[in-house]
């Protein structure tokens, strides 16, 4: 009897080991991402929704893509690419390049290769339904052949094809997967991209599969997007093991989660700072912004709020993954801590404790300004900061409102002070502060032409050097307008479970599983 | 009764249109626009934004706008998203069974725990049972769902693995898989309905316990089981009715939060992030919806009342 028990508890042994290595051995690669949340993955309506362009770009592949070290373009469909004359681009794409089949474009084994003119058309159809993309300088485009494209545009563009927006965002597709229709453009979800879309659930999930035939490696089976709206939720989800990469990850939870062994990676963010409109007063007396400056410790306030590690202290509103016009050394002088001097400075200005009830006054008006910004961890920075106004007799409060009532604010000029923050492209500087955006996207209402004449001439400079000078010669003059007290950049933070190796987190675009740099695979 | 039902079917259109003309008009005076929103974010450029202003009709006065929406509302047309560009019918389509799922789940969890719990605490009031249950559906009400939900996912999810943390199951993945989905969401959202449907439901039966018609059953000898069933629980059962119709509107209109926090794709959330964006199409039907579904709802409870209590006539 206790041999046949003996017997069966071997038999069980032996099976379950060998089923174990079987699991092991068949090695499924199936990497689950998080995702706020999924709308639509038409490459032409994607409007910057993030999650949504992930999913995009491993159906349909770009032009380029920005460097893993550097954020310069880096190769993708387009092999070389080269500037003739200031105005124009000639693009050579990567011959043999095949589009997915076995699917209703391309039945198995029909499929065919991307050329010149599918590029032609993709940037036709983005230039009339991609509002988000920036084409519009654009006059000309023609095949010169089947694997090459002259770009004509009208002023000279060094930035097009590797400024985010700009034709190096447009996806790729055969024409012969889109249908315009009087309310707009449908694709069917027929790439040349790595995965192939297998379903896509809006709010909910989707599923893409790799494609066999893709020209670099794929080395994972399938790839899964869900959605996991809540952020604490998120990370629960992660440690818990039933997703693998969590995509805009809490700061926060970050130092628990890098003690617990998941990955931290961080590629771009986001710009932070102080933004004062110079229109109105007290602010468009620049003795008052400086003032106001000098009694802000932005260090203690941000470095209270963001985990070390997390951030960096800015000094301008150009950010270190920006390629030109990163200038924090150039900038630190501006940077003046002295409450005292501060203090000085406003009272010059007229503002005085004449009645001695603690706040500074001036023709009978208490010095009060409201903060303006949306939740986020950026209310405890300017809570402190509020704090520090108040400690040298600014009436400082801090009004948290809800993000469209804060834009409607900002662009009705409606503000003194507020949250300032920007997703800090290589234009950036443009939008924020060229006097063409006043009321759109320069919510400071700052207007200096000398700026305005560095950012013009910055834009059409095609050396990249001196398009750098002079991006940081306009930054310079903006931070000595005082026109921005900024505070730090935040980096946009994704965690990954140990076992996902090759992760490279993308800037400005789509996630980079496989690409020339990199091929993203599970080692569990 | 069919008369009644169609009267009151023809009542609820002032009522919705009213409902309409209420969420255009406070849309209206609320700040913020899509189109500002993304021109801010630096998504789009001045002139797109001109152009899907235009487009939109968003530049419209909006007595103009609220004559197109309500027009092509009855033509059958939701229109698109101003954001997403798909369809809101789609959309609509996709989310409204997961919302009404979560919420009928979470009633019928809500009313299998209240009813038998309040029935033993009123017949055993001022017992050890009674105020256990009492004490357990005070702690329910008070538990904010948001934390009770995260509670679960640290609980079921990460300590023990025993339950999913997010998503919806699918029937072709398994019943389990169906089930197990269901599970928290419906435990969070139900909770606190089942703690006042239990407090609810053993008032109701301690007062009608002590009517005269339940005293005249007593006093020709039924059984305790036959009074209490037969003739009390009806009649108790009408507020506790009466309350979970209305509650289920709420249901279905309020889990939102759980729909976050256990990523379940529903209505709820679909409108949330609608009016973070300050999506105006995508608000004006989902609120229209929610007010279909409350106005069906109450219908519904009135018709059951006839079921419940054979004194209660339409006709």
């Amino acid at each position: 009897m206790v041999n046949r028990w003996k017997r069966q508890a071997i038999w069980i042994a032996v099976v379950l080991f060998l089923l174990s290595v079987a699991l092991v051995a068949s090695g499924e690669q199936i990497l689950v991402l998080s995702a706020k949340d999924l709308e639509s993955y038409n490459p032409f309506q994607l409007l910057g929704r993030n999650d949504d362009v992930h999913v995009a770009t491993q159906i349909w592949d770009t032009l380029v893509f920005s460097n893993k070290d550097d954020f310069s373009a880096q190769r993708e469909l387009a092999m070389s690419w080269e500037t003739p004359d200031a105005f124009t681009w000639v693009i050579h794409l990567r011959p043999g390049v095949m589009y997915q089949d076995g699917n209703e474009v391309f039945p198995e084994g029909q499929s065919r290769e991307v050329v010149a003119d599918d590029v032609i058309a993709s940037v036709n159809y983005a230039m009339k339904y991609a509002s988000n993309l920036n084409l519009g300088s654009i006059v000309s485009l023609e095949a010169l052949d089947k694997y090459t494209i002259e770009v004509k545009t009208d002023t000279p563009q060094p930035l097009l094809l590797t400024s985010i927006h700009r034709l190096g965002d447009v996806l790729i597709v055969p024409p012969e997967a889109v249908t315009e229709t009087d309310t707009g453009i449908s694709v069917l979800p027929v790439g040349s991209g790595p995965f192939e879309l297998q379903s896509f659930v809006p709010g909910e999930e989707a599923i893409a599969t790799r494609n066999e035939d893709y020209w670099l490696p794929v080395l994972l089976d399938e790839v899964r997007f869900v959605v996991i709206p809540d952020a604490s939720a998120s990370v629960i989800a992660l440690e818990a093991g039933q997703i693998d990469v969590l995509v805009y990850g809490p700061a926060d939870e970050g130092p628990r989660l890098i003690d617990e062994g998941y990955q931290l990676s961080r590629r771009g963010g986001s710009y932070r700072g102080v933004g004062l409109n110079v229109s109105k007063p007290p602010f468009d007396d620049i003795r008052v912004r400086e003032g106001v400056s000098m009694v802000l410790d932005i260090d203690s306030a941000w470095q209270a709020v963001i985990p070390a590690g997390f951030g960096e202290r800015a000094y301008g509103q150009v950010p270190p993954w920006v390629p030109m016009g990163y200038d924090p050394e150039g900038l630190k002088d501006l940077d003046a801590f002295d409450i005292a001097g501060g203090v000085a400075l406003l009272n010059e200005a007229g503002w005085t404790d004449s009645d001695g009830d603690g706040w500074l006054d001036k023709d009978g008006e208490t010095f009060a300004i409201e903060l303006k910004c949306f939740s986020g961890a950026q209310v405890r920075v300017m809570t402190i900061l509020a704090t520090q106004l108040q400690a040298v007799g600014i009436e400082a409060t801090v009004l948290q409102q809800d993000v469209g009532v804060w834009v409607d604010d900002l662009l009705g000029g409606n503000t003194t002070a507020f949250f300032d923050f920007s997703y800090a492209g290589d234009t950036g500087l443009y939008s924020m502060f060229h006097s063409t955006a006043i009321g759109n996207s320069n919510t400071h209402y700052y207007s200096n032409s000398e700026v305005d004449r560095l950012l013009d001439q910055a834009l059409e400079t095609i050396d990249f050097a001196e398009r750098s000078e002079l991006w940081k010669a306009a930054q310079r003059l903006i931070i000595q307008d005082r026109a921005i007290i900024p505070m730090y950049f935040e980096w946009t933070t994704t965690y990954v479970a140990p076992y996902v190796k090759n992760w490279v987190t993308a800037w400005g675009g789509g996630l980079q599983l496989v690409s020339v740099e990199n091929s993203v695979y599970l080692d569990k | 009764m069919l008369s009644y039902i169609t009267r009151r079917l023809l009542i609820s259109i002032p009522v919705l249109l009213g409902i309409t003309f209420i969420t255009f008009a406070v849309l209206s005076l609320t700040p913020g626009d899509p189109i500002r929103m993304m021109l801010a974010t630096e998504k789009i450029t001045p002139e797109v934004a001109d152009t899907l202003t235009s487009y939109y009709g968003l530049d419209r006065p909006w007595y103009v706008q609220y004559g197109r929406y309500l027009g092509n509302l009855l033509r059958g047309d939701l229109g698109v998203s101003i954001t997403s560009r798909t369809s809101i019918a789609e959309s609509i389509a996709q989310r409204l069974p997961n919302t009404i799922l979560l919420a009928m789940s979470s009633m019928l969890l809500a009313l299998l725990i209240a009813v038998p719990v309040g029935i033993i605490s009123a017949t055993r009031r001022n017992s050890l049972v009674d105020y256990t249950a009492l004490t357990a559906a005070m702690v329910g009400v008070s538990m904010p769902s948001y934390w009770l939900g995260l509670l679960l996912l640290l609980q079921f999810g990460l300590r023990w693995k025993l339950l999913p943390i997010w998503g919806i199951g699918h029937l072709s993945d398994g019943l389990w898989d169906f089930i197990s989905h269901l599970i928290l969401p419906s435990v969070t959202l139900g909770t606190g309905l089942a703690a006042l449907l239990t407090r609810l439901t053993r008032a109701s039966i301690l007062e009608v316990l002590s009517q005269d018609f339940v005293r005249t059953a007593r006093a020709k000898g039924l059984r305790e089981r036959v009074v209490l069933y037969k003739h009390a629980l009806r009649s108790a059962l009408i507020p506790v009715i009466t309350t979970a119709g209305l509650q289920l509107g709420y249901l279905l209109g309020g889990a939102v939060i759980v729909e976050s926090i256990f990523s379940w794709p529903g209505l709820g959330r679909l409108t949330i992030q609608a009016i973070q964006k300050r999506d105006l199409p995508v608000i004006q039907t989902s609120t229209l919806i929610f007010a279909v579904a409350f106005v069906m709802v109450t219908l519904l409870v009135d018709v059951l009342y006839v079921f419940i209590d054979p004194r209660i006539r339409y006709d």
